[in-house]
């Protein structure tokens, strides 16, 4: 079955993380940088790569918004194709639980030095995922006013798995929700 | 500014220019495009609205994102996510534009303190509220003791001029009853 995107159902849940992240954003710099195992990530290395991931699709998505027409009827709601939709049922948590855990691209990876993070540092990756978090929002709103669903371009996945932008807005949210589970079980852990 | 508006909406209070200057004071204009989010679940709600022109739904969103259009506003009317506004809480609902729309708003400080300035404000809180209660008492009758031809008969004799102009999903949503059972009930009405 094909996953319908809804673009009032994504602003609701981006506004859920935003919610979340402001409850985050209110813990000591210990608790953000502790990993909860030596290989597992501390929650401001998981929010690191919930940055890389999405500036990896900006351009491609700002460029896609700027190339559309605006539609009369509106775009409120996408049905996603076949592989996009997959990829989009395996990534979010389902009842409280990451599933199909996979291995990070290095490129995906992200670099901080843990024990000498400042506190200052700390409070700017968390302000730059907030941007990020509105910036998506703002690409949802865009999207419903505009014909964007027959302009698509290559997944960071790979180029096998193309995206219109409603389909890689879906995207980008459902991974930063597997990702926002991930710290809420590190600080579950720690 | 904004005076026959102002005096149509709040009746039964006899507003006056200068007996009521800081009511007349505390209000400014916005104007949004059709499909806009004015209010977005997550969000508080910060103003309380009347609306100068345009259709706005209030609606929620089931588990999988469906809209349930609770209710509209239009010309002349109220228009808000109320419990959020009185409360300071992030809102369950959206309100959307759903034609370009102009109104007017005044912020929650303000709306308190014409309860303080002005004691007939109390009067009114109390009609509007009772108004507010019979409506969902009424319009919850109907949800659970009509069937989907009465409601729809009995929606159409009291629809103002300006939901006839909206996509017929919305007033489908609010009906409780789907797209293709409204324009069915349509089409053998007309």
């Amino acid at each position: 079955m094909r996953v319908q995107i809804k673009s009032a159902f994504q602003v609701q849940r981006i506004n859920q993380l935003i919610n979340q992240l402001e409850e985050f954003e209110k813990l000591n710099v210990k608790e953000l940088t502790k990993r909860p195992h030596s290989k597992s990530w501390s929650p401001v290395e998981v929010m690191g790569h919930m940055i890389i991931a999405h500036n990896v699709y900006k351009e491609k998505i700002e460029h896609h918004l700027g190339l559309a027409e605006d539609s009369e009827v509106g775009n409120d709601s996408v049905q996603a194709s076949a592989l996009p939709s997959r990829l989009m049922k395996m990534f979010p948590p389902k009842d409280g639980k990451v599933r199909f855990k996979m291995k990070t691209f290095k490129k995906f990876k992200p670099v901080y030095s843990l024990e000498t993070i400042s506190e200052s540092n700390v409070q700017k990756v968390i302000s730059d995922l907030k941007t990020t978090l509105f910036e998506l929002k703002s690409w949802v709103e865009a999207y419903r006013l505009k014909k964007v669903n027959a302009l698509r371009f290559a997944s960071a996945i790979g180029p096998i798995v193309r995206f219109n932008v409603p389909e890689a807005c879906e995207f980008v949210l459902c991974h930063n929700e597997r990702h926002f589970q991930q710290i809420l079980d590190a600080l579950d852990e720690v | 500014m904004y005076e026959e508006l102002l005096k149509n909406a709040f009746r039964p209070l006899d507003l006056d220019a200068e007996r009521h200057v800081e009511f007349f004071n505390c209000w400014d204009e916005i104007s949004y495009d059709r499909n806009t989010f004015i209010t977005e679940s997550g969000n508080i709600e910060r103003y309380f609205y009347v609306v100068i022109s345009g259709v706005q739904a209030i609606y929620l969103l089931s588990k999988n994102g469906d809209k349930k259009v609770i209710g509209f506003s239009f010309d002349g009317s109220f228009s808000g996510v109320y419990d959020s506004y009185l409360y300071e809480t992030p809102s369950h609902y959206f309100l959307e534009s759903l034609t370009p729309s102009r109104l007017i708003r005044m912020k929650k400080g303000d709306y308190d303190r014409l309860f303080e300035l002005y004691p007939e404000f109390d009067r009114w809180g109390r009609i509007v509220h009772q108004q507010l209660l019979m409506g969902r008492v009424q319009r919850e009758v109907e949800l659970f003791t009509m069937t989907a031809k009465e409601r729809y008969d009995v929606f159409m004799q009291r629809c103002p001029e300006a939901l006839m102009k909206i996509p017929q999903k919305y007033l489908a949503s609010y009906l409780n009853m789907t797209p293709e059972t409204f324009s069915r009930l349509r089409a053998i009405k007309s």
